[in-house]
This record gives structure tokens, sequence and C-alpha cells, in this order.
């Protein structure tokens, strides 16, 4: 919403020709020792043969092209031969039965790129990959921004299928993404790192599809270490490779139930126009597709409206449940599609646990819920001290959360615990001594770990000289309450 | 819509063609970058190199915007990024205040109240008014310019139009 009296002010700034020659001209300056420059130089005088050679000159350069054909049926994992854990080991025998070996390579810059392995059950690709380099101290250079960005973020690449990008480098207006994607990794020395990176892929893929693996050049390149999404800089490291399933004996089930419903909730969302919080929210939701697969699950729906408006934010308040009375975890739900703003938006959310193959239905239920607030802000936590685990905490009459274990090493902290229940988005607070929350933190989403159906969730301190054994002490969790409105609930049928 | 280098500008100034008008989009949002960046910077001198690099990474991007919104959402997403990183650097270096402020020459938001008034708020609610009231994007586009969650927005707008009641009177 404009406001006159600012858009007059700032209207009022005007940039002097003079100014914008002398910027102009910084710019020609700064592009002016790259090599890059010659190449646009000539591309004035001929630009479709010039093209076409700068086209060949990346691909030689960059690209590592492979015939090399991957068919999931199980290969060790080299990145689990590590005593370093990640948040991925847990899985890690379920994982390799659906890996293949790659060992392709290609290098630029004085870096290199190996993908190791991938696996892939149908929806869910974990890529596993080296990055090394002979010249420059990675661990280093990471070391630079390690308050802002944990390693999750410096080993992330981009997937293409079939041509189509995975996860295109602006979330914003983007139309037709169809898949999310997580990563982690540790330093085998300080010039090589490991990584994994696990896609979510909703979309059918015929048996066999090509994927390309693009890794943005973070190094070495000071003050431009950030997200792919903002600074797409430089030309990728890039390798391509063919997938063929026809081979690989993985059930997973799919449904397409484009079942309608419309869900009424209280409005949760503060809306800035009219100075309050909504009544009610009306959500018209069409459930397009169940995935059941070894390595997770999915649900895929479409919301009208989605979150064009305040008053609508996307329906994200239920509960799944089954009809032998299992209820499954949410985790990395994630909008994947957007059609227009203000038209409808596609949401994906992954779903923890085993689903038994009788079951006849999925059923999400809607719920209503409020915090239980006391005098003080830390009274209404349920809390668990961290030298008293496992504990098990009261979320609502309707779930609890059991904190099994927590690590506390350098700063970081990392949670392992279960769901039992009907659980609201589970949000933790890290507590100190005096009881109060510790919130410089960032925390990653958060694992399931299939064989012992447990979550693992890692906060990192901003601070990286905070020594989280001596800081945390205990943990609390709100208290919700909790109203099931089930008279609306959606039933899924599986069979 | 490709961006591949950046085109002539004016006749004799040409170093890079492209297949898309790089001069166009600098003609249209230079005077954005410029003022959205000052507002950081609070220099020319820095201002200048910011715009700079914004349009260097645009150019070695090779960015496939959507949709001319795409384009102005990130442009001024990087401009607001790169600021902020170049303070942090200053911050890092421990620059003498006398050096920072001999970069400092005339500013104009001092010499407007509105816009005064805009610049003296808190850090965090200056992108979220600038954003709001004048480029006139929803808090949900404003979460994704600036990475913050979409409530951080609201209660930033909120706090901000609290303590501008008086410059908000006209809101349209």
């Amino acid at each position: 919403m404009k406001n006159k009296n600012i858009t007059d002010a700032w209207d009022g700034l005007v940039l002097s020709e003079e100014t914008e020659d002398k910027i102009y001209e910084k710019i020609q300056q700064k592009l002016q020792p790259q090599k890059k420059q010659l190449i646009f130089k000539s591309l004035k005088l001929r630009p479709v043969l010039i093209t076409a050679a700068i086209f060949i000159m990346l691909v030689t350069t960059v690209v590592a092209t492979t015939p090399l054909i991957l068919k999931m049926l199980g290969s060790d994992i080299g990145f689990f031969n590590s005593d370093k854990q990640t948040r991925y080991s847990a899985d890690q025998e379920l994982i390799k039965q659906y890996s293949s070996e790659v060992n392709v390579t290609a290098e630029k810059d004085g870096f290199s790129l190996t993908v190791d392995n991938i696996a892939f059950d149908g929806t869910f690709m974990n890529v596993f990959y080296t990055i090394k380099s002979d010249e420059i101290n990675l661990f280093e250079e990471a070391k630079e921004y390690q308050d802002k960005y944990n390693l999750s973020y410096l080993v992330q690449h981009a997937l293409v299928i079939n041509e189509i990008q995975l996860e295109i480098p602006d979330y914003m207006f983007i139309k037709d993404v169809f898949g999310f994607a997580a990563s982690d990794g540790y330093f085998v020395s300080d010039y090589e790192l490991k990584g994994v990176r696990r896609y979510i892929i909703t979309e059918d893929l015929p048996d066999m599809f090509d994927i390309e693996i693009n890794y943005y050049y973070y190094w070495n390149n000071r003050g431009a270490l950030f997200n792919i999404i903002e600074y797409p800089v430089l030309e990728p490291i890039n390798i391509k490779l063919t997938v063929d399933m026809s081979e690989s004996k993985i059930e997973t089930l799919t449904l397409n139930p484009d079942i309608y419903a419309t869900v009424i909730q209280p409005g949760y969302c503060y809306d800035i126009e009219n100075d309050e919080y909504p009544d009610i929210v009306e959500h018209n939701i069409t459930v397009d597709k169940v995935r059941i697969s070894p390595l997770g699950n999915i649900l895929v729906f479409t919301e009208e409206g989605g979150s064009s408006s305040i008053n609508q934010e996307l329906f994200n308040y239920y509960f799944i449940v089954d009809d032998k009375g299992n209820s499954y975890g949410k985790i990395s739900d994630f909008v994947v599609s957007r059609k227009n703003w203000g038209e409808n938006e596609t949401y994906m959310v992954e779903f923890c646990g085993n689903v038994p193959s009788d079951a006849q239905y999925l059923k999400l239920i809607p719920y209503n819920y409020s915090i239980i607030i006391t005098a003080s802000p830390y009274d209404d936590l349920k809390k668990a001290e961290l030298d008293s685990l496992p504990h098990k905490l009261k979320q609502s009459e309707y779930g609890n959360i059991l904190i099994e274990n927590c690590d506390t090493i350098d700063n970081t902290v990392s949670l392992t615990y279960k769901l039992e229940g009907m659980v609201g988005n589970n949000i933790f607070v890290l507590l100190n001594k005096e009881e109060r929350s510790l919130s410089d933190c960032s925390f990653t989403i958060p694992i399931y770990n299939h064989t012992t159906d447990s979550y693992i969730l890692v906060y990192t301190f901003n601070d990286s000289t905070v020594n989280t054994a001596d800081t945390v002490k205990s943990i609390g969790i709100p208290q919700y309450d909790i109203e099931l409105l089930e008279e609306q609930a959606i039933i899924i049928p599986l069979q | 819509m490709i961006i591949e280098a950046l085109p002539a500008r004016s006749k004799e100034k040409t170093i890079i063609n492209t297949t898309q008008n790089i001069e166009e989009i600098y003609k249209k949002y230079a005077n954005m970058i410029y003022w959205v960046s000052f507002a950081y910077m609070k220099n020319n001198a820095n201002t200048e190199d910011i715009v700079a690099d914004v349009f260097v990474k645009l150019i070695k991007s090779k960015m496939q915007f959507q949709s001319e919104e795409h384009e102005k959402a990130w442009l001024l997403r990087t401009a607001i990024n790169l600021c902020k990183d170049s303070l942090k650097h200053w911050r890092r270096k421990l620059v003498d205040i006398d050096e920072y402020e001999n970069l400092q020459g005339e500013n104009p938001f001092e010499t407007n109240e509105i816009l005064k008034s805009v610049m003296e708020l808190p850090g965090r609610y200056k992108d979220a008014v600038y954003l709001y009231y004048y480029e006139g994007y929803s808090t949900e586009e404003i979460a994704r310019i600036l990475k913050k969650p979409q409530s951080t927005v609201r209660v930033h707008l909120h706090e901000a139009r609290k303590i501008l009641k008086g410059v908000l009177e006209n809101e349209e």
C-alpha cells in the first residue's frame, strides 16, 4: 500500500546525469580486468559465431558430460564412511539401498566437483559429492562466514531434471518449481569438503531422465559468499548424468486424489491493512498428490488464492493421521508452485512415519489453537533439563514430545526427539541456567530417522565462540490449547 | 528475458553487447537503486560503488527474470544485501570514523523531513517501510525480498507505523 507523503518525498530524489555517467564508468571499470570483457567485445562483431564459441568454451572448460547411466540398484556411499556425523547419517543403510555409484568429476578455476553417489527412490533424491581445491583453503574461507552461514549453505547446488530447474535461483516469482532441497556436509580436510543435497521431487518422472548438477562457485570470492538465490554470480561447475529407473524395484505408492475441500479456520495472521487479526480464514484446497516412498512421504495440495493476501495464509494447521490410529509428523513444508500472485499456490509437505500397507486412508484434521500464556514468558513452557534426558514434554492434550537426547558440541545443539500422538508445529526454546531464552541461533529442517522413528534438529549459534555445553541448560516447549476441527477433516483414500 | 552482458550506454562507451538492453535497465532502475543504497551508505562514493556492483552482478549473473517485477525485486534485494555486507565489512575493518565521515557529502535525506523521519527509524524497519509504502509491495513479497518471516515484516511495519504516525497521514 503506497503512501503519498513517502512517494512524493522519495520521488523528489533524482540522480544527476553526472552521477549516472560516473557509475556507468565504474561498472565498466569493474568489468575491465575480466576475461569476459574481451569475449563480449568480440561479440559485437559476429554475434552468432562468437556466441557459439563462448558456449563451446564454457562447455569445454566447465562441463563434464558423461554418458553414465545410473540404475539405483544399491551401492556403498563413501560419504558415510567417516566418523563425521551428519543429519543424514541416521538413514544411511536405507539410502544405500537406492543408490548408484557415480564418481564423475568436473573442474573449474582450481576447484573440482565430484559427484560420488546418487540415491533416488522416485521421490527423494540424495546427491553425494566432494568439493576439492589444491590451492584454496576451503575451511578458512568458510570460517569467514561461520557466524552467518552453516555448512548446509556452503554445499548447496542446483539440480536440473529433463531441462527443468528444480530450484531456480530466485524463489520469488517462479511459477513452476517442483521440489525442495536441504543439505549437509563436513570437511574431510581444509581443502576437501563432502556434501549431500536431498531433493524432494513432487512431479512424476519417466523411467529414464537426464539430470544436471550445477555447483555455484562460492569459494575464493570473499564478499559474495551468499545463497545462490541472491548471487548466482559465476558460471557453475556442471555435471550431466542420466538416470534409468526401469530395473529398480522401488515400491512407491503415488495417488492423485484430486479431492476438493473448504476448511474454515480462525485467522492467525495479523492484518496490517485493517490493523487487526481476522476472525476466520477460508481455505479452498485441492489435494493433488500423496506419495509414500521408502525414503519418505509427501503430500501436495493447492490452495486457491494462496498467500497473496495476508488474510489468507496457506492452510497450515492440521494433523495427519490414518485409520489405524497412527499420527504422522510434518517436516519440509514448502510452497512448490505459485501460478500468480493472488491465484493458486501449491504446497508440499513431507510427512514422516511408516504408513502401513493396509491403511485405508489418511486424514487431515484441521485444528484451532492458542498458546497458553502465563505471567512470565518462561512459565508457560514445559521444560526438560539436559542432564535428565530422556524427558517427555506434554504439548497439548493430544500429543507429547519425547526429548531423547541433546548433544552440545561447540556452538551447536543437536536435539533428538520423538513425537507421540498429534503434535502441532513443534517449537523448541533453548534456555540458559536462568531459564532465559537463547535465541541468537538458527536451526535446520529436522531430519527423520526411519529406523528409530526419531527426529534430529540442529541449532547453530550465530556466535561461533559460544560453547553450548556451558550455555544451554534446558529445553522448553510452549503449551498448546488445541481444538480439533474434526467435522472439516479431509479423508484421502489410500487403496 | 535473458541478460547476458552490458550494452552500449552511449555511442562511444560500449564495451559489451547483449541480447537484452542493459542500458534500459540501468536507466529504469539506477535512480531507485542509488537512493535505496544511499539510505544505507549515507555517502555518495560508497553508494556509487554499490550501484556499480549491483549492475556488475546483474551482468555476470545471466539471470533469467520471469517478469519486470522479478527483475526489480532482484535488483532491490541485491542492492540491500550489498549495502549490508559493505557496512559489515566497514565495521569489521574498524575504520576510523573520521575516514568514513570524510566520504560523506550532501545528504538529501537530511533536508526532507519525511525522508529524515524514515531514515531515523531503526534499521530493521527502513527496508520494510520503503518497500511497502513506496514500492507498494505486499508483506508477503517483502518477506521474500528481505528473506524474513512474513510475521516479522508485519510486526516491523506495525511498529514503524506507530513511529511514523504523522508522516503516514495520507495513505492511498
